[in-house]
């Protein structure tokens, strides 16, 4: 019915059936510029790490804000708006991106099974300093290119989980996948994470290998 | 619960809260014995904190913004007849639609009329009753009702299933017969119920819609409990607000026919 009805409701001038009657219109403008305006520069974010530049990301920002508008009145106020725009985002991101062929893998599950055992191995009294000490000293664009270096699927669900502060539930539905998956890309992906972070703080004599 | 279990099932939804109420209480068990889980969810927590403040926060660029509000801006306003007429292509899509549709040259040219002024009116007082009329008298030409909504029983069925209102006036009593309904939509996107009666002397179409962010439109000529009744272009209206939906009907029957037939109605 969809198709049919945009082209008859064209037809018929209903496309320009504005009911906002004095200032309606304009308070649905307001209101969905107090709404979703502020995670703009969230939205944006999120955009730049899916398409990789600027000027990609630009048209994808701006093609979820006008989908957003057009479908504002299905959003209930009081609920998360950033997690229904990112929702938005990663939809027409999956529609009109094809996802790179280059997907570089930083930890596959072999490498994850290593680190666990490893991990787990070491006793309390063995512990050097704690990971955040030494992490915390290396620089931002190190802890980007670390990020930069997982697989997607990893990347994405850190990005909303950790970066974003998005619920498991919000981010299982944005990237339509189990909570259960989701949980193990969050365990996997901070492992690799952390060989990663790893590797950077040998290189810079931070950690004694 | 041993360690490996903990870290590679627990762990990150330790840190980050998620864990049901039995899964928190076997995790907090585990850590309150273990040392080294204790210490491996501090990491985690850390390693979250690390991932949240220290990535570059990307903002927008000024010229991004700029772009965005000029795209809300031209999504709000509906497009001109000029802007449409403008592109060929879209000459040719509405005169084969028009063709299509069995539009007269005549109905057509009124239609554009009465459309052009009130999209130029758009600001005045009277701008959405020119936009309703104009809607009515392309809808009275050709309406094309949903095959489900053909009847009044199978469009309450339809309507009510679509969550929209689903009282079907009847106006049997004054010589109207139901040609059908549909549900659409409005310019911003709000579905809205559109059913049309027809009589030898006239047809009657009623319009539901949500009501937030409506007002009732000024210059009612008459008021009657809820009821605004208004005489516009030589139609006539009579809009009321019921609860969360607005109930708008149209017609081209002369002054305070279509009014009195309602009072009828509601009496």
């Amino acid at each position: 019915m969809g198709a049919r009805d945009s082209k008859v409701d064209e037809c018929y001038g209903l496309d320009s059936f504005n009911m906002g009657a004095q200032g309606g219109a304009d308070s649905k403008r307001k209101l969905f510029e107090q709404e979703a305006l502020p995670h703009l520069d969230a939205v944006y974010a999120v955009a730049l790490r899916l398409v990789r530049n600027r000027d990609d990301a630009a048209d994808l920002v701006q093609e979820t804000i006008l989908r957003a508008f057009k479908f504002f009145h299905q959003f209930s106020p009081g609920t998360n708006c950033r997690a229904w725009l990112l929702t938005i985002l990663y939809n027409a991101f999956r529609n009109s991106y094809r996802r790179s062929s280059r997907e570089p893998v930083a930890a596959g599950p072999e490498d994850y099974e290593r680190e666990l055992d490893k991990a787990v191995s070491k006793s309390g009294a063995e512990r050097n300093d704690p990971e955040s000490l030494i992490f915390g000293q290396l620089m931002d664009e190190e802890i980007e290119s670390a990020l930069n270096a997982l697989a997607e699927d990893f990347t994405a669900a850190l990005l909303l989980v950790d970066v974003q502060e998005l619920s498991y539930q919000e981010t299982a539905r944005i990237l339509k996948i189990p909570i259960g998956t989701l949980r193990s890309r969050l365990s996997r992906g901070r492992a690799a994470m952390r060989l990663k972070l790893r590797e950077l703080a040998r290189a810079r004599g931070l950690l004694r290998s | 619960m041993e360690c490996r279990e903990y870290v590679e099932r627990y762990l990150a939804a330790h840190a980050d809260g998620e864990l049901d109420p039995a899964e928190r209480r076997a995790a907090d068990a585990h850590i309150g014995r273990c040392e080294s889980c204790r210490a491996r969810l501090a990491d985690e927590r850390a390693l979250k904190a690390l991932i949240k403040n220290r990535l570059r926060k990307a903002a927008v660029p000024a010229e991004t913004r700029a772009a965005i509000r000029a795209a809300l801006d031209r999504a709000e306003a509906p497009l001109s007849i000029r802007e449409r007429l403008g592109a060929g292509a879209h000459l040719s899509q509405l005169s084969r639609r028009a063709a299509s549709v069995g539009l007269t040259a005549i109905a057509a040219t009124i239609v554009f009329a009465l459309v052009m002024r009130g999209w130029s009116n758009r600001r005045a007082p009277a701008s959405d009753l020119d936009m309703i009329v104009a809607a009515f008298i392309a809808s009275e030409q050709h309406f094309e009702p949903d095959p489900l909504c053909l009847s009044y029983g199978s469009a309450a069925e339809h309507y009510h299933a679509a969550r929209m209102p689903a009282f079907i006036w009847s106006f049997e009593a004054f010589g109207f017969h139901l040609v059908g309904g549909r549900i659409g939509k409005l310019a911003d996107g709000r579905p809205a119920t559109f059913t049309l009666y027809r009589a030898d002397r006239g047809a009657i179409m009623c319009i539901r819609f949500r009501a937030s962010d409506f007002r009732i439109p000024a210059g009612a000529h008459a008021m009657t409990g809820d009821r605004y009744g208004y005489s516009y272009q030589g139609c006539s209206l009579v809009i009321s607000v019921d609860k969360q939906w607005v109930c708008v009907l149209i017609s081209n029957l002369t002054d305070s026919q279509l009014e009195k037939h309602v009072a009828f109605l509601e009496s």
